[in-house]
């Protein structure tokens, strides 16, 4: 009994952690694409691409892990996650260029122009991205209690809760930003793209700290008395904007790099927005 | 010697000195420590290093199963299939007590690595 309830509560908790990074960046997307008056449909399409990549990064994740003198998962996380952080970046960019708008009707009400397609192709991109590193990693742990039947109930039981409270924390998070009154629900929104692309660039700098590409530098501070990183509140804030207890210079750096690129891909997309067509 | 002024040769003097305190770091290459994951737990579960060097850490998964090496403190995280091993660079570290764990089976495999003042 002792054992299987260990492993429960090990699969509601990292299911969970998995889960909420994803399902999170989702409700944000989905909070966006009221306004861009986009239909959701492309959610499907985006976590099917998502799994698929996750199970075959998990299934070659032995090799990856071989490769460049063994720091192949590594360079394969970092650069999901530099992809990830720049196909935000471009998104915001567009945001901002478009004004929000994506469709273009004429003074009969026709509908004369749609731009509806880039938008939903990089959401479909940055979902399936963040789904290949995450899902593999849930795969992996899952494929390990394939062999032996006695724990896998509580496996199944545990990520299915731990699923279900992931779920229910992007909704809230979700009808939370749609329910923002005024210009902030849009502001609110952008915002949180800005923490994740930064979120994702301090992960890769992590990561290539890792496999010794990058120096390693002192951490800039300890907040772990402060908010811990095993508690509810530190996975929480680790997965909305990457609170890290002891983030080393480098990683700071690329967190604050990203936001300024982020916010310059606004500032120009905004300069460009004035003589667009829609 | 007679080639360069005073100032020069203690310099030079200095250079030398400060070399051959790094040199035995520079040559010898990052220390590596080996740990093995057996039965969801790690061998040995305590390592000791010192202060201030970079480490290889080569994690040994004997199991047939993944378990993923984690550490809060340490800040880093890596998959490491059954029956494979994995490369993992740490430090350098300040002097403290550095907990490590597997997060697919977290309750037994834990273990600490001790960064000790030389």
């Amino acid at each position: 009994m002792g054992l299987e309830l260990v492993v429960l509560l090990n699969s509601v908790i990292l299911i969970l952690q998995e889960t909420l990074e994803a399902a999170l960046m989702i409700s944000v997307l989905l909070a966006v694409n009221v306004r861009l008056q986009i239909k959701p449909i492309w959610i499907f399409c985006g976590v099917t691409l998502g799994i698929m990549g996750a199970c075959i990064y998990a299934y070659h994740i032995e090799a990856v892990s071989e490769w460049l003198d063994g720091v192949g998962q590594e360079f394969i996380n970092a650069l999901l996650q530099i992809a990830i952080a720049l196909c935000i970046t471009l998104y915001i960019y567009w945001l901002f260029r478009f004004k929000g708008q994506t469709k273009q009707y004429d003074l009969d009400g026709r509908l004369v122009y749609s731009n509806q397609v880039q938008f939903v192709l990089l959401m479909i991109c940055i979902i399936a991205l963040g789904l290949t590193r995450e899902g593999a990693e849930v795969l992996l742990y899952l494929g390990g209690f394939f062999p032996s039947s006695e724990q896998r109930f509580s496996m199944a039981a545990g990520s299915g809760i731990g699923f279900g409270i992931g779920l229910s924390s992007s909704i809230i998070l979700y009808y939370a930003l749609v329910n923002i009154p005024g210009p902030w629900r849009f502001r609110s929104a952008v915002i949180l793209l800005a923490l994740f692309a930064a979120n994702m660039a301090s992960q890769a700098a992590l990561q290539l700290t890792q496999a010794d590409w990058l120096p390693h530098t002192q951490a800039l501070w300890d907040s772990s008395s402060l908010i811990s990183e095993r508690s509810v509140l530190g996975h929480l804030f680790y997965a909305i904007f990457g609170y890290e207890a002891t983030p080393s210079a480098i990683q700071v750096g690329s967190y604050v790099a990203a936001i300024v690129l982020v916010g310059i891909a606004a500032k120009i997309g905004n300069r460009f927005s004035a003589g667009s067509k829609i | 010697m007679w080639l360069f002024h005073k100032k020069d040769q203690a310099f030079i003097l200095w250079l030398v000195l400060i070399l051959s305190l790094y040199s035995s770091q520079l040559l010898a290459g990052t220390p590596v420590f080996e740990i093995e994951i057996k039965n969801h737990l790690f061998y040995p579960a305590k390592i000791e290093i010192p202060a201030g060097v970079k480490i290889k850490l080569r994690v040994k998964n004997l199991d047939s199963t993944s378990e993923e090496f984690e550490s809060y403190e340490l800040n880093r995280e890596k998959v490491i299939s059954g029956h494979s091993k994995a490369t993992i660079f740490i430090g350098p570290l300040a002097p403290g007590r550095y907990p490590f764990f597997g997060e697919f089976y977290p309750k037994t495999a834990q273990g600490i690595v001790v960064v000790r003042d030389d």
